[in-house]
């Protein structure tokens, strides 16, 4: 039994346009995303994964306009929408975390603040029962004293835990979908373990479907059940990650996947013995 | 001794137009040595000072306390004369791309901004010279003319190591200067940075947060939580137990290898 | 010039440029394109309607309503200049010293702005002119004095935020003096954004200069200036209207059209916006 996809994209296509014509940003790129599952979207910057993100959700900036493609959220079109219509629905629908945690949060509001404002414009209550709700959202994804994370200021808060906020805030609606572009780039590599774990963890214990954009193949490993690799624009190749990554078929995906290795076998090389007994196995 | 860094403390005082709140300590004596021509990682979490300990190296900030003798002087108590000639053998590399070039003007005349502080190059000179070092970073003769944003992330980090290595420093402090790269540009950087330090024997204090990066330059590692340096790494040497939990943490940050079957169920999908 | 944007929109940033265009002609060229005196009274042929040598008719004394609105645009214009170039002097000069010495130079800078600040235009005015007399200059000094304070709080708070870009800290460490950082990465974003800000004051100045001659502290008559001319009009409000619109349309489309060039003028002096297409 095929459950209905959280996310269904077909021949998207994105192009600029200026005074010099139009150029094609985005090729015909068709994604779907089921309920539980993981779909990494991988290339490097500039191929047009984030544009992706953007033109699924109708947020293009100005000069930027899908040209073609359709969008299904939960089996409902919503590229034919309007654009506040496409907010509504979308806002209900889907959850979405960026790059750079900090700049997504306004500097003079606190956290509670940033609770209060989301469930409002989505036309729930703000009252008493809106805080309990926001406790147990902070307390999901790690906080262990919510209270005092609702008064903070976003300038006094690290990025890891600004985008665990980010997180919580995003799943205070229950969506059933989370696109995450590169929700990892900015933090250090300590605090990007704890997030991916996060993560993983959120996705088997609400069933989310998630689109995670980023460049890092070993955030793809981590977290994605399939992969798609994003090149100039076009998806080139794609299939469950372990199939992938073990036999790529496109010379660019293999050329990826030699980089990281390298800087893997290198790193597990020049450290040594330091890592000790647990010290992965080399693999292909 | 290149560098000699002693007991070095900073803090920063919190605002409050009234009264004095107690001041916030990023550095809490900090001791580092770095040899000439060596390659030294410095690798920490945010927040652990790393930054700070860079900006004060490099004479952009003053320590409340400790000192800095790069060349054998102490860097902060210099004459301005010896403070000039101390600044050309100590050159940057910042982590954000997009910030460490003036936009308003062409990467050729960026790239010669450090000789024409120390120079006196004829123009004709002066645009060998940057076509020069343009080749050096792998990049073409013709992109002097051209302008910060039209060009990637990774061509703007090697117009900022071939400003670096301009004046030919005896030191360049690379303040995460991979860390906002892709993984394959931030590949090929690296391999810049490790050709060049072949060629030129300049020493490098890398900063960075990621142990794989770090590893790729430097054989000695100092590594910093919360304002200090706890442990030295050398990884010549085999290791002393117990390891130090904050070098710890650092290790098991770093994600196992693709398609390992990882006892702790970490890679690949549930 | 890139012109982005809707026909419209080009076609608005044109009729300005136009309009400037022939505004500096007027001011620069008066003396040839003036038919008449304008100071010349004739009061047999006072009150005219347009007609022959009389493009615009005469004004109550029977000076050439065209001639005084041309001389009129050298006195307007060339005083708003002056007053533009005065503040942009005062302002980059208190507002670059404060941000980049920083420490009680800056504190001291600042609370002198705040004492200017403080002080409403017009009453600021009429003190000056009330020690100094009226007149032309004394207009362009107690205008400036108390507008630089606004401009140099603004030239402060850029200079703060680029001492802290990475391009200004490499500048540093590639052992540029500190002059040559402020003239090469620091004045010329603080320039650009002045040159707009001030596109868009002048035609404020400009109100200001009217507003002061119209209430009789400023240019004195017989110096045409639009403001006085709409004053030595009142009187004559429902018998010859002619007399207000005239400068007053002229004030208005002096104030539009240095209005609309000064959103143009970001694109221009963005490299980024510039480039675009290269």
């Amino acid at each position: 039994m095929t459950a209905h996809p959280v996310l269904r994209v077909t021949e998207l296509e994105i192009a600029a346009f200026g005074p010099h014509g139009s150029l094609p940003l985005v090729r015909g790129v068709s994604l779907s995303v089921l309920a539980n599952r993981v779909v990494g979207l991988i290339g490097e910057s500039g191929c047009g994964k984030s544009l992706t993100c953007l033109g699924i959700l109708g947020l293009l900036p100005g000069n930027l306009r899908r040209t073609r493609g359709e969008v299904f959220l939960r089996g409902e079109a919503v590229h034919t929408l309007a654009p506040d219509a496409m907010r509504r629905h979308c806002g209900r629908s889907v959850a979405m975390i960026l790059q750079n945690p900090m700049s997504c949060f306004d500097a003079v509001h606190t956290i509670g603040r940033h609770f209060r404002e989301t469930v409002a414009s989505h036309g729930l209550q703000t009252n008493g029962g809106f805080r309990d709700r926001a406790r147990s959202a902070l307390h999901e994804v790690g906080f262990d004293e919510p209270d005092a994370i609702l008064g903070l200021y976003p300038f006094q808060m690290s990025g890891g835990m600004l985008q665990r906020v980010m997180i919580a805030l995003a799943l205070l609606l229950e969506p059933p979908l989370l696109i995450a572009d590169e929700p990892t780039t900015d933090l250090d590599a300590v605090a990007q373990a704890t997030i991916l774990d996060l993560l993983a963890s959120l996705r088997k214990r609400r069933g989310l479907g998630v689109l995670l954009v980023t460049h890092d193949l070993s955030v793809i490993a981590r977290l994605a059940d399939e992969v798609a690799v994003m090149r100039e624009g076009a998806i080139i190749e794609r299939g469950p990650v372990t199939a992938v990554f073990a036999a790529p078929r496109e010379s660019y995906t293999a050329s990826l996947l030699r980089a990281h290795h390298r800087l893997d076998r290198d790193y597990r090389t020049h450290l040594g013995a330091w890592l000790g007994p647990a010290a992965g196995t080399e693999s292909a | 001794m290149l560098l000699e860094v002693r007991g070095v403390e900073k803090g920063y005082r919190r605002g409050g137009l009234f009264g004095r709140r107690e001041p916030v300590p990023v550095l809490r004596g900090v001791d580092l040595t770095l040899a000439e021509g060596e390659s030294l990682g410095l690798i920490g979490q945010s927040g652990s000072g790393k930054s700070t300990l860079g900006r004060i190296i490099l004479g952009l900030e003053r320590p409340d306390a400790g000192e800095v003798r790069f060349q054998g002087q102490n860097l902060h108590d210099l004459p301005t004369a010896d403070w000039r000639r101390a600044r050309r053998a100590l050159q940057v590399v910042f982590q954000d791309t997009h910030s460490a070039l003036n936009p308003r003007l062409r990467i050729g005349a960026s790239i010669a901004e450090p000789l024409q502080n120390y120079e006196r190059l004829s123009p004709a000179a002066l645009r060998d010279r940057v076509r020069e070092l343009l080749a050096l970073v792998g990049l073409a003769a013709a992109d002097a003319e051209k302008y910060p944003h039209q060009f990637s992330g990774g061509q703007l980090q090697r117009i900022a190591i071939a400003r670096a290595i301009a004046l030919t420093p005896r030191l360049i402090v690379l303040d995460e200067a991979v860390s906002s790269l892709d993984m394959l540009v931030q590949a090929r950087v690296l391999d810049l940075l490790a050709d060049l330090h072949r060629r030129l024997g300049t020493a490098y204090l890398f900063i960075a947060h990621d142990l794989r990066v770090v590893t790729r330059l430097a054989r000695r590692l100092a590594v910093m939580d919360a304002g200090r340096i706890v442990t030295l790494v050398d990884l010549d040497r085999s290791p002393q137990p117990p390891i130090h939990p904050a070098l710890q943490r650092l290790i098991e940050a770093v994600p196992a290898p693709l398609g390992c079957a990882d006892p702790s169920g970490r890679s690949g999908s549930a | 010039m890139s012109c982005e944007g809707s026909p419209v929109r080009r076609g608005l940033l044109v009729a300005a440029l136009v309009v400037i265009g022939a505004l500096a002609a007027a001011a620069l060229l008066a003396p040839w394109v003036a038919p008449h005196d304008p100071t010349a009274i004739d009061l047999a042929r006072k009150l005219q309607p347009p007609g022959k040598g009389c493009f615009l008719g005469t004004d109550h004394l029977g000076r050439d309503l065209w001639s005084r609105l041309v001389y009129g645009a050298r006195v307007s214009i060339g005083t708003v200049v002056a007053i533009v170039a005065l503040i942009l002097v005062l302002s980059l000069a208190v507002g670059c010293t404060a941000g980049y010495a920083g420490g009680w130079v800056d504190a001291l800078l600042m609370r002198a702005c705040d004492l200017f600040l403080t002080f409403p235009t017009f009453i600021l005015a009429m003190f000056l002119i009330g020690v100094l007399g009226t007149g032309l200059v004394n207009v362009i000094l107690a205008i400036a004095f108390t507008h630089w304070a606004w401009y140099a709080r603004i030239v402060r708070a850029l200079v703060l935020t680029l001492k802290q870009r990475n391009y200004v800290l490499a500048a540093r460490v590639a052992g540029t003096s500190r002059g040559r950082i402020l003239i090469r990465h620091i004045l010329p974003p603080v320039l650009a954004q002045l040159a707009i800000l001030a596109t868009l004051d002048i035609g404020h100045m400009m109100l200001h200069v009217s507003g002061l001659s119209f209430l009789g502290l400023g240019v004195q008559p017989p110096t045409p200036e639009w403001g006085v001319m709409i004053n030595d009009a009142r009187q004559y409000v429902w018998t010859q209207p002619a007399l207000i619109l005239y400068p007053g349309l002229m004030i208005f489309l002096t104030v539009m059209a240095f209005n609309i060039p000064g959103d143009h003028l970001r694109d221009v002096l963005d490299p980024v916006v510039r480039t675009q297409g290269a």
